[in-house]
């Protein structure tokens, strides 16, 4: 037993020396710590700079964000889109050659012998002909980047901001025309345009790449949200997807028939005509003030004149229609009479005697009296009455010598309620 | 004083009180990564196992006239590659008829030379640690001694028959003594002959055959001859690890990517071969009873050869080749390639999973040139070509309580390295210049392999590629003292050697046209080495004893070159190794109960540490080399046996052991078709880094009946502990992390060691001997190991030299897995 007791003892020491475990001496490795990391909004300002500054970096300096575009629907090829940690906004990576970064991968880049710009075509800050195995360092994945859910006027309005960032846009449909259309044209080798809107007639281009793994699966007839990269051509913005999976457009509603918001500058562009009846000097125009743009008329001519001018729309098809309503907006000065809104289902063309028209009421209009040009939305005006495939509305302007109010109107809509 | 005991153990075992240790050892993985990952995976074992269970069926497992602890390490821990101590083969000293056959350039010495000579090789005698040795000055491992002559066997015949499902699948071995006869002489013959075709793995296959001769002749009662040679000539056909992703996709742990079908018929591309008979004659002068002088001259000569696929402006052919796999196009994000990917593998097997001969002949054939078809894939044969001449004289003297043993022995070894073109595979020739070189289209004569035999076609049977040799000539001189006193017994010996090292070229290479051919400068070592010892008689029964060893040693011949298959320039930096090793024990030998405790602290500094590797990116082979790379080896053993009345025998076996990287080597890296370096000076972080060559924790208990009427059976329970894959060096500088930062995870992917899931094991063996008509005997042996037929045991795995300091998981590790339950019967008729 004794002998028993001394074995255990040795043994027991064998146990302790299996328990001293010895650390590894590691190679030094950089410190973050010690090093700037800079926010998107930095480098913006770095690739806007103007005044002889420089744009390359000479030390380890990072910019770290999250990926909230990659390479695997190929729509984006050998670029990612990463949105800065600080939430102050994106730059795109363009790379030598393709990646295996994916969304929701969380990246830092070293911008030591970098430099960072502004695409020339999008205005999106970027580092061109990236070799992203020697720069860029996935650190973590899984993150869920959120997309900043946003009008496409809000879009627009702030367009710098989210360019390159993961957007979702709310209550969208295609166009007519790009409904249920390919996304793109992998056979002839084109990337195309496809045309959003929302709700409230706001415009907005799809483009995709011939290289989407998509680009012959169909657009979406409803109406929905769609995310996907804010992006830009040469000042007018668009957006790039990821995949069609974010097009959640199964909704109904917001089925637009026409739309004049003046923006080409032109008074007549989809079919509009103005037909004078009284005094031929006193016309509709196309005008603008700052960057808004509309149509506008006045009967002052040297002095108040007699004058009737009916701005006369195209004629739209509402045979199929649901619930059909027409919104504007109208902005007005001076004492006068006041504008007024006639609807028609038989006219085709010439003075509008020819055809008969019915007087629409019962929407909000601009002050007239004094009236300061404050845009006033109409409200909906049901065209219930009117389902007709040739309806037509007009703006009848009267004035007198004894008042000529300056009317301006923008942002005509007839849509589905 | 047991608390303080712990205390000091732990001190001990936790500070590195000798800052050193050693690297060297990753040897056999070595030949395995300079060969694009061809892994000899069971090469060295084909005749371990065999020896084994010849060994078994002599000395049982159970034998109490050798070492429990020894024993286990042989017949039990084996199979999990452990090494005792986790020495490498160099510091074990592995004698024939006490002449070393340790190669001189390796270092090693392999089983498989006297492989299926089992009747004439089995009276072994091994010692491990520092040890009085009176055949010769062996290290810090222990040696161990083949006793093999004529006059050492029983007259009589034996025939023994075997069959098993391991490396073959059936022996037949045939020997025949006539014992020291009338006139003087005694002869013994000894034929065997070895054979198995997708025993275990498939694709491949064993064939071998052994031959030995021996003859003694007693002039006089003073003198005596004695003449021993001996060949084991094998052909093997062998596997290969692969990545978990490839067996997982292969459905086996037993894949091998190494074969394929060619014409419908299995065919492995990776044979190895040898041919490396040894002769040895022997002068044996009593000169009286207490002085003797033993002298001997000894011819180890012959080729190995080792197969293996070669392409040129061609798709790599090997089926887990990463580019073929799925992981590689799902890492991307391409789904679609990784799934096509994923069905090939399942579906298409044959072509997928395996080499597609018949594509890569197809190929061949139809790349027509002006002068015949080139070959876009060979099979070429790299050659060793092997003479080591040598004298071995020992003299030896008694004086009363003193023995004194004094030594000489001198050696020639010669090896001459090239490569055959073994296959064409159907083309007309193989175009002898750099593939690479060519590629760029850079000046002709840079390109060519052979300045002197320009843009040489080679045809089947031809060198080619490159042709040198590796010349060591080695001379040493040693001597012994042991000293019996009444209380303790003392050993000591000394050694001085000197080494010269040096290369020769026999082409000029393109790239190096003055330092490719002839004799490099040659590279002296003066060597000397001491050790000494202690054995404390507490009592007849109870002992403790320590032994001290520090020598200096000549590096690994081949290291030395930064380039060897190619040119003369040696490596700056390289010193002789330096070895400092300790062990204390205590013993205890009663007739029934018999224990040995032992702390070993070894320390083996300054290594060369040289690795060849593939380099797709190349296109060629980079050498990457280290040097003054330090080891620590440090740990305990423990072996105990109880007999229970009698016929009833416990075994137990504790290793315990912390084989360790010291310090930070310095690291330079050379493609062979380049004379810059691809870099000079790195630093590798390899301290405290676990050696990944052994389990360093086992541990076994055995228990056996002997019955009485000649029969006994066994079975031991072995677990397997602290496995640890060998680093590769270049993932831990600092040069591999510098585009990371501290918080980021690829720091510990890149750098982390992995270590293996522990296991163990369940084996068994019983035998039975018949006596018929008392003239005859007759055995029957059967072995079985892994009884519990686990087919999910990784033993060991090895990081890829080449890597990706980007994406860690492209070139993943790869690993072994123990083969499940195998068996081997054997039957002998004596007489």
């Amino acid at each position: 037993m004794k002998q028993f007791f001394k074995y255990s003892i040795l043994s027991l020491l064998a146990v302790v020396i299996g328990s001293c475990k010895k650390e590894v001496t590691q190679p030094t490795v950089t410190n973050i710590s010690g090093h700037k990391v800079y926010s998107a909004a930095e480098l913006n300002s770095i690739a806007t700079c103007t005044n002889s500054c420089a744009k390359r970096f000479t030390q380890d300096v990072y910019f770290i964000g999250v990926v909230v575009a990659d390479e695997q629907s190929g729509n984006f090829y050998k670029e990612i889109y990463v949105r800065d940690r600080y939430n102050t906004g994106a730059m795109r990576l363009d790379f030598t050659q393709r990646s295996s970064f994916f969304i929701g991968d969380s990246v830092r880049v070293n911008l030591k012998g970098l430099d960072v710009n502004l695409n020339v075509d999008t205005d999106i800050l970027e580092i061109d002909s990236l070799d992203y195995e020697k720069f860029v360092i996935k650190f973590a994945s899984g993150a869920k980047p959120q997309p900043r859910v946003l009008s496409i006027a809000q879009m627009n309005s702030n367009l710098s901001t989210y360019l390159g960032d993961l957007v979702q846009l709310t209550n969208v449909a295609f166009t007519p025309t790009d409904a249920n259309q390919y996304w793109s044209d992998p056979i002839g080798q084109y990337s195309l345009n496809r045309t959003i809107q929302d709700c409230d007639g706001s415009q907005l281009i799809v483009r995709t790449s011939n290289f989407a793994d998509f680009a012959l699966e169909k657009t979406p007839t409803g109406n929905g949200t769609l995310m996907g990269i804010a992006t830009a051509y040469q000042g007018t913005s668009q957006l790039a997807i990821r995949n069609t999976a974010e097009a959640n457009m199964n909704g109904t509603g917001c089925t637009i028939y026409i739309k004049k918001d003046f923006e080409d500058n032109s008074l007549t562009s989809g079919g509009w005509t103005q037909q004078s009846v009284l005094n031929g000097s006193i016309l509709w125009t196309a005008s603008s003030f700052g960057s808004d743009k509309f149509g506008k008329i006045s009967g002052y001519l040297s002095g108040n004149t007699n004058s009737e001018n009916w701005l006369i729309s195209p004629a739209i098809n509402l045979a199929a229609s649901a619930n059909p309503v027409l919104s504007f907006r109208t902005a007005a000065k001076f004492a006068g009479d006041q504008l007024e809104l006639w609807i028609s289902t038989n006219y085709s063309s010439g003075a509008p005697s020819t055809a008969t028209w019915t007087q629409l009421t019962g929407f909000a209009l601009s002050p007239n009296n004094p009236g300061n040009y404050a845009w006033t939305a109409s409200g909906s005006i049901s065209l219930n009455a009117y389902k007709n495939a040739n309806t037509r509305f007009a703006y009848k302007y009267k004035s007198t010598t004894a008042g000529s109010t300056t009317y301006e109107v923008d942002d005509v809509i007839v849509k589905e309620n | 004083m047991v608390k303080k005991l712990v205390t000091v153990v732990f001190v001990l075992l936790c500070a590195d009180f000798l800052a050193q240790n050693d690297s060297t050892d990753v040897k056999e993985n070595t030949d395995s990564l300079s060969t694009k990952f061809n892994i000899p995976l069971f090469s060295t074992s084909g005749g371990d196992v065999d020896n084994d269970l010849e060994q078994q069926d002599v000395s049982s497992l159970l034998a109490s006239s050798r070492d429990v602890f020894a024993q286990f390490a042989s017949f039990q821990f084996g199979v999990g590659r452990y090494r005792l101590r986790g020495y490498m083969a160099e510091n074990n000293m592995i004698m024939v008829n006490g002449v070393n056959v340790n190669n001189l350039e390796t270092g090693f010495s392999s089983w498989s030379s006297w492989g299926g000579l089992n009747d004439v090789t089995r009276f072994v005698e091994q010692r491990i640690g520092i040890t009085p040795n009176r055949l010769g000055f062996s290290g810090v491992g222990g040696y161990s001694n083949i006793d093999s002559k004529a006059s050492s066997f029983r007259k009589g015949t034996r025939i023994s028959y075997g069959y098993g499902n391991r490396i073959f699948a059936q022996r037949l071995m045939v020997t025949h003594s006539t014992g020291m006869m009338q006139n003087g002489w005694a002869i013994t013959l000894s034929a065997s002959t070895r054979y198995g075709n997708e025993v275990y793995i498939p694709g491949t296959y064993f064939i071998g055959s052994a031959f030995y001769a021996s003859v003694d002749k007693r002039i006089n009662d003073k003198h005596s001859l004695s003449f021993t040679g001996f060949g084991a000539p094998i052909q093997q056909g062998r596997a290969a690890a692969t990545t978990l992703e490839v067996y997982e996709l292969a459905n086996s742990h037993y894949y091998n990517s190494l074969w394929g079908y060619q014409n419908g018929k299995v065919r492995n591309s990776q044979v190895s071969s040898a041919k490396r008979p040894m002769l040895m004659l022997s002068h044996l002068f009593k000169i009286n009873t207490a002085e003797q002088l033993n002298t001997t001259l000894f011819y180890n000569f012959g080729k190995t050869g080792f197969t293996s696929l070669n392409w040129n402006d061609a798709p790599n052919p090997r089926p887990d080749y990463y580019r073929y796999l799925p992981s590689y196009y799902y890492d991307m994000g391409d789904t679609v390639n990784g799934k096509i990917w994923e069905n090939k593998w399942a579906n298409e097997p044959n072509t997928t999973a395996q080499l597609d001969w018949d594509r890569m002949i197809n190929m061949n054939r139809s790349n027509l040139t002006s002068s015949g078809t080139r070959a876009r894939y060979i099979l070429e044969n790299r050659i060793e070509n092997l003479s080591n001449v040598g004298i071995n004289s020992v003299y030896s003297k008694r004086a009363g309580e003193l023995f004194i043993t004094i030594g000489l022995n001198a050696n020639m070894q010669k090896t001459r390295k090239y490569k055959e073109l073994e296959d064409l595979l159907g083309a007309s020739y193989w175009l002898d210049v750099d593939q690479f070189a060519e590629n760029l289209g850079v000046e002709e004569s840079f390109a060519q392999n052979n300045i002197e035999t320009p843009n040489k076609t080679i045809e089947q049977g031809e060198k080619f590629g490159y042709d040198y040799s590796i010349n060591i000539n080695r001379a040493e001189f040693w001597g012994q003292a042991e000293y019996t006193f009444s209380k303790m017994d003392v050993h000591g010996s000394l050694s001085i050697s000197n080494s010269s090292i040096w290369r020769e070229g026999f082409v000029a290479n393109g790239k190096f046209p003055t330092t490719s051919k002839g004799e490099s400068a040659k590279m002296n070592f003066l060597n000397y080495g001491v050790k000494g010892g202690i054995v404390f008689k507490i009592d007849g029964r109870n002992f403790i004893t320590a032994n001290g060893a520090f020598l200096t040693r000549a590096p690994e011949a081949n290291n030395i070159f930064i380039s060897p298959r190619v040119r003369n320039d040696q490596v700056n930096g390289v010193t002789d190794e330096k070895v400092l090793s300790g062990d204390i024990s205590y013993l205890a030998k009663y007739p029934t109960f018999k224990f040995r405790a032992t702390y070993y602290n070894t320390t083996i500094s300054d290594q060369t540490w040289l690795r060849t590797f593939w380099s797709d990116e190349f296109n060629n082979n980079v050498n990457y080399i280290m040097t003054n790379v330090d080891q620590n080896h440090q740990g305990i053993e423990i072996g105990v046996e109880k007999t229970l009345f009698v016929s009833h025998t416990i075994q137990g076996a504790l290793g315990m052991g912390q084989f360790l990287y010291k310090g930070q080597p310095t690291a330079q890296a050379w493609q062979d078709n380049n004379n810059k370096s691809l870099f000079a000076e790195r630093t590798v972080y390899l301290n405290n880094y676990r050696i990944g060559v052994s389990p360093q924790l086992v541990t076994g208990i055995g228990y056996r009946y002997s019955g009485k009427k000649f029969w006994f059976a066994g079975i031991t329970f072995n677990y397997f502990d602290q496995v640890y894959i060998d680093p590769n060096p270049d993932r831990r500088t600092a040069e591999a992390l510098t585009k990371y930062v501290s918080t980021d995870p690829q720091v510990n992917l890149i750098t982390e060691q992995e270590q293996l899931p522990s296991y163990y094991t369940v084996n068994f063996n019983a035998g039975k001997s018949l006596r018929i008509k008392k003239k005859y005997f007759l055995n029957f042996n059967l072995s079985v190991n892994n009884l519990l037929n686990n087919k999910n045991i990784i033993t060991g795995g090895f990081e890829a030299l080449r890597w990706d300091n980007s994406n860690i998981s492209k070139f993943d590790n790869r690993y072994f897995y123990m083969t499940g339950t195998t068996f081997m019967a054997t039957v002998n008729f004596n007489f």
